[in-house]
């Protein structure tokens, strides 16, 4: 591949000078060669082309030729070479439009102090308008759930178990090996702790009390987040963007019905026994690991777990698992249901999505943690 | 260099030429003993019943698809023994209209007809955005849409985006699935013109998948025919239309086919 370049030669005698193009006048070899020849043109009066030694010549090439002949650029410059006449005749007009329009372009920049305070007000009336969404989106579930709840002919039985294995079910082994892991190092750090004032065996105390209350419900929700949050809005978004939901509305099938509340319900209830699972595996991962480090066995620790740590802590962690569940419904689907028809969207909304819940399952978390601060039975 | 895209140097193999090409997808057999030669400047149109493997077909001269037997020659190459850096060079020498656009939802439309640009050529931010805006003028876009997201295009706009895109490096080969489908008849009709302009102008070899028996009769130089697993005739409309083989027959013959053929003599006269 030859790089574009000319000769310029001024025959004597004659008034027209004489340009001679060689290399390759395509989008590949061009370069600057335009540029250079239409300053090396700036004062000519007359101009002939010479186009034997091109090696290659292209729309492009057309172009930065228009560009650079300027006036001079007409077609009868090459009625010696038709095929590159032809090439250039298709460029000749579209030349002036495309400079009109990049000058257009670089009228239309806006002040960039109003661009900013612009996609300020822009943002937030996005946001207002989201919160009002989200709200909206609220009540049709939560007439949906009372429906269904009175009229139970409603629930579409098939999705609701479809869910329940693959959304709920599906995350038991991922759940309790994480809550294994975490029981069994909390155990560790407590012991390598308690150790030093000679109190060690209140690591179970501390092992019953952390993962009963916090870690085996956060845990367990975290992960269901990551798991089951992403594939809601991109189960309901692809939907959405292949026109299925729209087709379900025509054909009278409430979406809310048929794929939000089977969801919802799903979650509700597995949720919690999974949970219940994992934090057995943490009570487990933290029994392991006293056993190993102080000896005590498992007669001991079950024993020092029924009467030191108080039946509270269970309950404050159980009592939490629904409200992730239903935090971690309403954003999946609904920004499922936001998805509209370009596959970035998609994406972007997954993200979201994913982030969203498990931002509000620690808001959640820390709610109800302030709620029962003191509480006691 | 002669391999350099251009309209003055005309080296002799003809575009494409597919030899004994056969696909195979398990016992599925599409293609089988499959030949087609296309000479350089023609624009031909590739018909065939749904199932006979037209995209297939085009996706194994893309290089998408290795056949499992046969070969596939693009200006006297054989695709199938390209090595990587081949194989790019080869790709600047083509363009393809994808038959839903294929553009790139995350990039506007003038990032979009620039990307081959980007990836093959040396040029100037400012001078790159003039060529873009250039073939969209070309592709017969308005000029204020180069900034739109493809997800805020008509059909139209899109495939003209697309066929921007796929004129941007001047390729000598144009490949096109389905560029009328979903368009409005006035649509399609200008976007026939529009093909039948550049391939004239700029002596494109256009190899062109479609069902829209208005584009063969309006643009295609010849029609290539699959049915039976291979390239069952390949010649003009008006000499098809005088075939014995029964789908040729019923394609060209049928209530449509009649229709354009009377509009095509039309133009004709």
């Amino acid at each position: 591949m030859s790089k574009a370049d000319f000769k310029i030669e001024t025959p004597p005698g004659g008034e027209a000078r004489v340009v001679s193009l060689t290399g390759d006048w395509t989008a590949i070899g061009l370069r600057d060669a335009g540029e250079r020849l239409k300053s090396a043109l700036k004062s000519a009066q007359e101009i002939r082309i010479e186009t034997q030694s091109l090696t290659g010549f292209d729309t492009a090439g057309a172009y930065a030729l228009r560009a650079a002949l300027g006036e001079h650029g007409d077609d009868a410059l090459f009625a010696d070479d038709p095929r590159i006449g032809a090439v250039y005749a298709l460029i000749r007009d579209i030349q002036p439009k495309v400079v009109e329009a990049q000058k257009a372009t670089a009228q239309q920049k806006p002040n960039p102090i109003i661009a900013r305070l612009a996609r300020l007000g822009r943002r937030t009336e996005e946001g207002l308008k989201d919160l009002g969404d989200l709200n909206i989106f609220i009540g049709h579930l939560v007439v949906t759930a009372f429906l269904s709840i009175i009229t139970p002919g409603r629930i579409r039985w098939t999705p609701l178990v479809a869910q329940m294995q693959q959304a709920g079910f599906g995350s038991l082994m991922v759940v309790c090996v994480t809550n294994f892991f975490v029981g069994a190092v909390i155990a560790f750090l407590g012991i390598l702790q308690l150790q030093q004032f000679g109190a060690a065996v209140f690591a179970v105390e501390l092992i019953g009390i952390s993962v009963l209350r916090e870690f085996g419900p956060v845990i367990a929700a975290v992960l269901i987040a990551g798991r089951s949050a992403s594939s809601f809005t991109a189960e309901i978004g692809a939907m959405k963007m292949n026109q299925e939901i729209s087709a379900m509305r025509v054909m009278g099938i409430n979406p809310f019905d048929a794929l939000i509340f089977p969801r919802l319900a799903a979650l509700i209830l597995t949720m919690p026994l999974v949970t219940f699972a994992g934090s057995m595996a943490g009570l487990f991962g933290g029994f392991v690991v006293v056993w190993a480090q102080l000896g005590y066995g498992p007669h001991f620790f079950s024993i020092r777990m029924t009467e030191y740590v108080p039946f509270v802590n269970f309950f404050v962690g159980m009592i939490k698992v629904p409200l992730f569940a239903i935090a971690i419904t309403i954003i999946g689907c609904r920004l499922g249901m936001n998805v509209t028809e370009d596959v970035i969207s998609l994406g972007r909304q997954v993200t979201r999505a994913v982030v969203q819940a498990i931002f509000t399952i620690i808001l959640i978390d820390a709610i109800v943690a302030m709620m029962f601060n003191g509480f006691d039975f | 260099m002669t391999e350099a895209p251009s309209p003055v140097s005309t080296p002799a193999a003809p575009p494409i030429v597919i030899e004994g090409l056969r696909n195979q997808f398990g016992s599925n057999i599409v293609h089988d003993n499959l030949e087609l030669t296309v000479e350089r400047g023609k624009v031909i149109g590739v018909v065939g019943g749904s199932g006979t493997g037209k995209t297939v077909l085009l996706n194994s001269i893309l290089g998408l698809q290795k056949p499992s037997k046969g070969a596939i020659h693009l200006f006297g190459k054989d695709i199938t023994r390209l090595n990587e850096k081949q194989l790019r060079l080869m790709q600047s020498r083509f363009g393809v209209l994808f038959q839903s656009g294929a553009l790139f939802s995350a990039l506007s439309v003038i990032e979009n007809v620039c990307v081959p640009l980007t990836e093959y050529a040396r040029l100037k931010p400012a001078q790159m955005r003039e060529i873009g805006l250039m073939k969209m003028a070309l592709a017969g876009l308005p000029l204020d849409a180069a900034d739109k997201r493809p997800s805020e295009l008509s059909g139209g706009m899109i495939k003209r985006t697309a066929l921007a895109r796929a004129l941007v490096l001047d390729p000598e080969l144009l490949f096109l699935d389905e560029p009328t489908a979903g368009l409005d008849p006035i649509g399609a009709a200008a976007f026939d013109a529009l093909i039948r302009e550049l391939s004239d102008s700029l002596n494109l070899t256009v190899f062109m998948i479609t069902h829209d028996l208005d584009s063969l009769y309006a643009i295609c130089d010849e029609v290539a025919v699959l049915a039976d697993k291979r390239v069952v005739a390949q010649a003009p409309p008006s000499v098809l239309e005088q075939s014995d083989h029964p789908w040729i027959h019923e394609y060209f013959n049928g209530p449509r086919g009649r229709s354009s053929q009377s509009r095509g003599t039309g133009d004709a006269s």
